[in-house]
């Protein structure tokens, strides 16, 4: 056991502590704890998609892995290396000093939320994966302290493991206020391993939970399991055969009961053919001893466990929650109240984000900060400091990267997407999105989908990239697909919704009516097709709905700011990359060459002035590119209200922007990509054709 | 060949029909009630012999005779099994067992009565289909079911979860892994837009097919 965690750790360069636990546990803000990193801490159900990796933090450890002064990876490397001969060569003295020297070599693991570590899901496939695979050599388990019986069932399944864990049960002060107290020293003393209370979000027990993690553990107690007869005979004959492991054989044993083909693998490659037909005749034979699947004999067992495990340590008081946040949560999703709180929500949205971030702030640094002072400023000390007209140009020029670039991104596009990543952290934080699914399932029902989709679809409403990413919370490949074609066809983003609200304020309440119309009966009708024609069946809407939370001004902002950091970061080079593009093509007349291919499409069919071409070429750099394109046409009087309503409805449903393509592709491959791309392209020219000749034959309509 | 093993192995051959693999070498003749030693091939040319059972190509197939019978046999281990476990709430593997050796000896009235009793249910604790009587019942030979599925409850009730009988494994799984198994309590708190009941501290929003899927007791 000793020499078999020594050779992985070995190879894995670094020892680890996994965090395991239920969905919406705050296993993120203890892991943000632990690392001083922050990663995706929210109410909704399977946010943690992906796996968040840090290193642990340690008071005197950056100084003493001396950064710049190796090369990181190998400093790393080699510190580990030392660390390891130390403790090897020196007993106790040293203990102390190579424990807080050791720090920096420990990688924490933020595992995806599961509820069985028996997976069904894919999360619960990486869950499990981690804990087999990756061998941590501390786990610390995350329970809610009010929901302890789920936890409980993934608290057996560890100590069945074998796997040394540290029990961090936060929550408590929720737990406190409905009356339920449980006895920390008897469910320590149960299970055999630490028990720590928290109270995560105010970092109350984190100190001790990280105390205790680092601390020697010893092995937890098994916990009897009342597995039904044929099962315990099953693992009795199956622990012989197995291959070693960093589980326990009784463990590995029950996995390859159950249905999961995942370890079927791994099991190959460790065992030779006989023992695997023995152990597959065994495995067959359990099974047809029971009319359901073994996954729900063995849960049910350990379910039953739990709650003996329950009863013994946890006490009840009878209380009667009347606080406003549970009146509010039984409204949110109340049949018809539930829209209207729908519509509060939408509305202070559309004032915050729209009127406020859209209108005022853009306002005031474009025009002012921008437009008055840095642009010319910087156009002034290029043309001082540079010579070279077309570096003038490429700077500060038509399609210059500071002129349009730095000012679309930061002074357009920043303060709106600033102000709807607040917006969505405090819906994300309040617990409102599950609500929010529950109204909207039976909507997204038609479309195949189901309430758990709004969430990639609000957030669309921000940056269609991240919410495209954001589709892997969806269960089936089937609803992934149809929600990213959604996203990348009718979902605009938060920059271009900005602009389009400024534009058809220039026209009328008819004409925003008829753009909001079109484009929902479009999604509506593209979904319904879809779902048709795309094989598989919609997953089962079952969510959990946390309860309603007061948000911490705290975690949205350091929320906010994670994801402006990934604006930054990996849209704002597009931005630039874009503008490039468009300067290289103005340059070659490339850009003339498709205004005058595309003329007759755009001018006769859609009868937009030939200018437009550019604004949808554009469009598909950056969205708002697009919509601020036309906006400038708009402004200078060149379009009709029908032109620009046509052109609205082509712009929202034209090709995503760049960096959404490489993310359609990075999720679903090329092939999508360009399917999606070819049905898009000229889907979104039919339709706004179609409306401008309607429109034109009922002279008239838009006032 | 005793009459008991005739019906376990009458029972075995349903079991394969539904399962859908009636091959000999499949069949699970294996039950608690105890038969004795017993060779199953000559066991099966026996009851050929009686004309319940045809062997064709390696599969059991049973003869009109057969049939009527292992359908009795079923749906007598079935009801006894929703009695024992629905009304005197006797743990599955008891009730499984118990069940083995009522089905031998029910007779036909007192197993119609307890399918009146039952409220004649379609399904068995593990959701198997029961065969359904001879006669079929008059609407007012219905009593009120003791156990009515989760989406019958009134809003605002609260149910015992007795068993459920969902059509995909993964939404068994996921069900269980919530705590959704036989003997928790859930609270129906509502119905529209979506089902919304509560498990302890957890509430959990679903689809009203899964809500169908789960047979509860009515707690007052």
């Amino acid at each position: 056991m000793h020499n078999h965690r020594k050779a992985e750790s070995g190879a894995t360069g670094r020892r680890t502590i996994a965090l395991v636990g239920n969905p919406n546990v705050g296993k993120s803000v203890v892991f943000g704890y632990l690392t001083g990193r922050y990663v995706n801490v929210s109410n909704y159900p399977g946010t943690t998609v992906e796996v968040a990796r840090g290193r642990l933090t340690g008071e005197r450890n950056p100084r003493q892995r001396g950064p710049g002064r190796r090369h990181p990876s190998r400093s790393t490397h080699q510190e580990h290396q030392r660390g390891r001969g130390r403790s090897r060569g020196t007993e106790t003295p040293a203990h102390s000093h190579t424990h807080r020297h050791r720090q920096g070599d420990w990688e924490v693991i933020d595992t995806p939320g599961v509820n069985n570590l028996i997976p069904s899901s894919e999360d619960e496939v990486v869950t499990r994966n981690i804990l087999m695979n990756e061998t941590p050599s501390r786990i610390i388990q995350v329970a809610d302290a009010k929901n302890i019986r789920r936890g409980l069932l993934l608290s057996l399944q560890l100590s069945e493991m074998g796997l040394p864990y540290t029990l961090c049960l936060n929550m408590t002060d929720e737990a406190r206020d409905r009356g339920i107290q449980i006895d920390t020293a008897a469910l320590s003393k149960a299970l055999g391993v630490k028990v720590v209370d928290t109270i995560a979000t105010q970092k109350v027990g984190l100190d001790e939970v990280k105390r205790l993690t680092m601390d020697r553990t010893k092995r937890p107690h098994p916990i009897p399991v009342d597995y039904p007869a044929p099962i315990r005979k099953a693992v009795q004959e199956l622990e012989p055969l197995l291959p070693e492991s960093q589980l326990s054989p009784q463990a590995v044993a029950l996995m390859l009961l159950t249905a999961d083909e995942t370890l079927l693998d791994w099991l190959s490659t460790r065992v030779d053919g006989t023992t695997l037909q023995v152990i597959h005749s065994i495995r067959d034979r359990t099974r047809r001893a029971f009319s359901r699947s073994m996954n729900v004999e063995i849960t049910q067992a350990r379910m039953r466990a739990a709650s003996r495990l329950m009863d013994q340590v946890l006490q009840q008081r009878e209380t009667r929650l009347t606080s406003l946040a549970q009146s509010l949560s039984r409204a949110a999703v109340h049949p018809v109240g539930g829209f209207a709180f729908v519509a509060a929500v939408l509305a202070g949205m559309y004032y915050f984000v729209g009127v406020f971030g859209a209108g005022i702030l853009v306002d005031w640094l474009e025009e002012g900060l921008f437009g008055g002072y840095i642009i010319p400023g910087l156009t002034r000390l290029v043309e001082t400091v540079l010579p070279w007209q077309l570096l003038r140009d490429l700077l500060v020029g038509e399609f210059g990267l500071l002129s349009m670039a730095l000012s679309y991104s930061v002074a357009i596009v920043l303060p709106i997407v600033g102000t709807f990543f607040i917006a969505f952290g405090i819906l994300e934080d309040s617990g409102y999105l599950p609500r929010l699914s529950v109204m909207m399932n039976r909507v997204f029902k038609v479309m195949g989908l189901n309430g758990k989709a709004v969430l990639p679809m609000v957030l669309g409403l921000g940056c269609d990239t991240m919410a495209t990413m954001t589709t892997r919370i969806l269960d089936s490949r089937k609803e992934r697909l149809i929600v990213t074609l959604l996203l990348a066809l009718g979902v605009p983003c938060s920059a271009q919704l900005g602009v389009i609200l400024a534009m058809i304020q220039g026209i009328s309440l008819g004409a925003a009516v008829l753009w909001f119309g079109i484009v929902l009966g479009t999604i509506f009708l593209v979904g319904y097709l879809s779902a048709k024609v795309l094989p598989g069946r919609s997953s089962d809407f079952l969510l959990e709905m946390p309860p309603l939370r007061r948000p911490l001004v705290g975690n949205i902002v350091i929320k906010t700011m994670a994801r402006l950091e990934w604006y930054l970061r990996e849209a704002v080079p597009l931005f630039f990359l874009g503008t490039l593009l468009l300067f290289v093509m103005d340059r070659l007349a490339i850009l003339a060459w498709i205004e005058a291919a595309t003329s007759p499409v755009i001018q006769s069919f859609l009868g937009l002035p030939r200018e437009a071409t550019a604004a949808f070429i554009m469009g598909f750099l950056r969205r708002d590119y697009g919509a601020a394109g036309l906006f400038l046409l708009a402004r200078e009087g060149q379009l009709d209200p029908i032109q620009i309503l046509v052109s609205l409805v082509v712009i929202t449903l034209f090709m995503p922007c760049i960096a959404n393509l490489f993310m359609i592709i990075k999720e679903q491959g090329w092939k999508v990509a360009l399917g999606m791309t070819a049905f898009i392209l000229p889907f979104a020219i039919v339709i706004g054709g179609a409306v401008n000749w309607s429109l034109r034959l009922l002279n008239g309509v838009l006032p | 060949m005793k009459p008991c093993l005739i019906d376990e192995i009458l029972e075995a051959v349903w079991i394969a029909h539904e399962e859908g693999r009636p091959d000999v070498t499949d069949l699970n003749v294996e039950c608690k009630h105890d038969v004795g030693a017993f060779d199953l091939s000559s066991a099966l040319s026996e009851m050929e012999a009686l004309g319940l059972l045809k062997l064709v190509e390696g599969r059991v197939e049973f003869t009109t005779e057969g049939r009527a019978k292992a359908r009795n046999i079923i749906r007598r281990h079935r009801l006894a099994q929703r009695l024992l476990m629905d009304v005197l709430d006797v743990s599955e593997g008891e009730s499984e067992d118990l069940a083995c050796r009522f089905e031998h000896f029910l007779s036909e009235e007192v197993t119609d009565k307890v399918a009146a009793f039952l409220g004649h249910p379609q399904v068995d604790p593990n959701g198997r289909p029961i065969p359904p009587g001879e006669t079929v019942p008059e609407p007012a030979d219905f009593v009120t079911p003791l156990i009515t599925r989760l989406s019958r409850l009134k809003v605002g009730e609260s149910g015992r979860v007795a068993f459920l009988t969902p059509s995909f494994h993964k939404r068994f799984d996921r069900l269980a892994a919530f705590g959704i198994n036989p003997g928790a309590v859930v609270n129906l708190h509502q119905r529209k837009p979506a089902y919304v009941v509560r498990l302890g501290e957890t509430e959990l929003a679903l689809d009203p097919e899964i809500a169908d899927e789960i047979y509860v007791r009515p707690l007052n």
